[in-house]
């Protein structure tokens, strides 16, 4: 009838009631593993959200912007507008097209000697709703399309007034139409890359596929950064802070049930072995951390619009409880194989 | 159970606790291991229970029906820690109930076995009582109700009576004695009560 062991579900119900009762002390840790769950996303959401205020501001600074032009100023390229357009549906690429200067016009309601350019709508989008696009700041926001009459004696044409566009486009300040069907090749083939892609290793493949007559041409980024953010921030330092945390929960647990030893006496000498005392404290240990962790994945969830990933953070919260655990267990172990007698002296 | 030590010796490092220490104690009998302090009897009674290795020697324990371990198994004895041991945030009969459930048993038949147990230390009426609400002398019975409720061929109470008043010490022997007709009881002491009350006494001798 008998097998001088614990069953497996007494045990489990043996490490709920100690570890959930109000009155034990290991529901102390549960609080602490909780908070520590929670502090997991919300360090993560605010860490995420410098990242990507650090990398809107480059990219306002014309970060991963890349212009494909003659690597001799001296000598004249030209990119045909087909390939250029075509880099606009690789993978990475956000919009890019061909820009011309066009000279410069008075517009009413904008200003005189306006410079106008001529854009693919692969690069300027908004030219898919009017023949006219004016740029973010040569108007406000506030009127957001309109009608403008370009030169005092012609008619007015529609006019949408056009998306902040980060340096390297050259966009903003000019007022923008179309590519005429005769504009088969530029000089300039400007690329808006994602933020978070990886130019070096883009730029050479979308170089290779762009059809180009005369000099040789290069990539020129809009703007120069000695390193790269992206990388920065997955490599920093400090996003092992969960399983430090982890590893905090974990102390503090072992600490706890180190000055419980009198209490794994009590099981020992009821006659518990020794691997059944590390199964106990392994459960115990398991429903601690993993409160730890779900209280983590809930936080994630609540705080999922601040993360470009919302699993990351609970990937985190899980590891954290992992290190959790493993920590309590592998620092427990002695207490499952010491002399029961010298534990019953602890207190 | 019959217990035989044969010229046993325990030692901490270059300390002699006692040596060639011989004594017989016998099945369903109370046995008192007297002895001042540092004698060794706890150790003596540690080294029964297999909780501890002989320096020298060798202890016999005869158990049912012919069959004879040396060293002792500790999963063949009921321990009584000296001292208030207990799961302090559950209850009496949560603390009993390990007892049986520790060998196997049904989480119902632990029941069953940890009410009887506390019904026969006398704690019957506060078996849903948390632990660390207990006095001194409940909770050295309690530790008694664990032992009983382990079923074991032998009870083994390391100092029993320590920290315990007069009643309730005679209250723990009346107890202890109870036990015997199911167990061998070894009792480690120096508390005259409790000599009194045991069916033999032993004397573990100091080192010259």
């Amino acid at each position: 009838m008998t097998h001088n062991e614990w069953k497996l579900g007494y045990l489990a119900r043996e490490a709920v009631r100690n570890v959930f009762d109000l009155r034990s002390r290991m529901y102390l840790l549960v609080v602490l593993q909780v908070l520590l769950g929670v502090a997991v996303p919300t360090l993560l959401a605010f860490e995420t959200q410098a990242f990507e205020a650090r990398i809107a501001s480059l990219t306002e600074q014309g970060r991963n912007v890349i212009a494909f032009q003659s690597s001799d100023p001296n000598t004249t390229s030209l990119i045909s507008r087909a390939s250029c357009e075509g880099l606009a549906s690789k993978p990475g690429v956000v919009a890019a097209g061909l820009l011309i200067p066009a000279g410069s016009v008075d517009v009413s309601a904008v200003g005189d000697s306006i410079p106008l350019l001529r854009a693919s709508s692969t690069l300027i989008p908004q030219l898919g709703e009017a023949a006219v696009v004016i740029g973010a700041s040569l108007t406000t926001p506030s009127s957001k399309t309109q009608e403008v009459i370009v030169n005092s004696n012609a008619s007015p044409i529609s006019a949408v007034v056009g998306l902040n566009q980060p340096a390297g486009i050259g966009t903003n300040s000019a007022l923008v139409i179309g590519l005429t069907a005769r504009d088969r090749w530029g000089a300039q083939c400007l690329v808006r890359l994602q933020p978070y892609a990886e130019a070096t290793t883009i730029t050479p493949a979308l170089e290779s596929t762009l059809v180009v007559s005369g000099a040789p041409i290069s990539a020129l980024p809009a703007l120069q950064e000695p390193d790269d953010p992206v990388a920065e921030f997955l490599q920093r330092a400090d996003r092992f802070f969960p399983l430090l945390l982890g590893l905090v929960g974990g102390i503090s647990m072992v600490i706890s049930l180190r000055l419980q030893g009198s209490e794994v006496a009590v099981y020992r000498l009821a006659g518990t072995s020794s691997r059944s005392i590390l199964l106990l404290i392994a459960l115990q240990a398991t429903l601690v951390s993993g409160v730890g962790a779900l209280a983590g994945a809930a936080a994630s969830v609540v705080l999922s619009a601040f993360y470009p990933d919302p699993s990351v953070p609970i990937l985190w919260s899980v590891a954290m409880g992992a290190v959790s655990a493993i920590a309590v267990v592998a620092l427990s172990v002695d207490l499952a194989f010491r002399r029961p007698t010298d534990l019953a002296k602890d207190r | 159970m019959q217990i035989e030590i044969i010229d046993a010796s325990i030692a901490y490092g270059d300390m002699i606790v006692f040596e060639h220490f011989t004594a017989s104690i016998a099945a369903q009998r109370v046995t008192a291991l007297v002895g001042p302090s540092g004698s060794g009897k706890s150790s003596l009674l540690a080294a029964m229970a297999g909780f501890q290795r002989l320096r020298a020697g060798e202890i016999f324990i005869q158990l049912d029906g012919d069959t004879e371990h040396s060293p002792p198994l500790s999963s063949e004895v009921a321990w009584v820690p000296q001292g208030s041991n207990a799961l302090g945030a559950r209850s009496s009969i949560d603390n009993v109930m390990i007892a049986g459930l520790s060998q196997g048993i049904s989480l119902g038949a632990a029941r069953e076995e940890a009410t009887h147990a506390l019904e026969m230390v006398g704690l019957g009426s506060r078996s849903d009582q948390l632990a660390k609400t207990l006095s001194g002398g409940e909770l050295q019975r309690l530790a008694l109700a664990r032992a009983l409720a382990a079923h074991k061929g032998a009870v083994f109470a390391d100092e029993p009576s320590a920290n315990l008043d007069e009643a309730n010490t005679r209250e723990v022997a009346s107890i202890l004695r109870g036990l015997s007709e199911k167990a061998t009881i070894v009792v480690a002491t120096h508390d005259p009560f409790l000599m009194a009350a045991a069916d033999d006494v032993i004397y573990v001798r100091p080192p010259a």
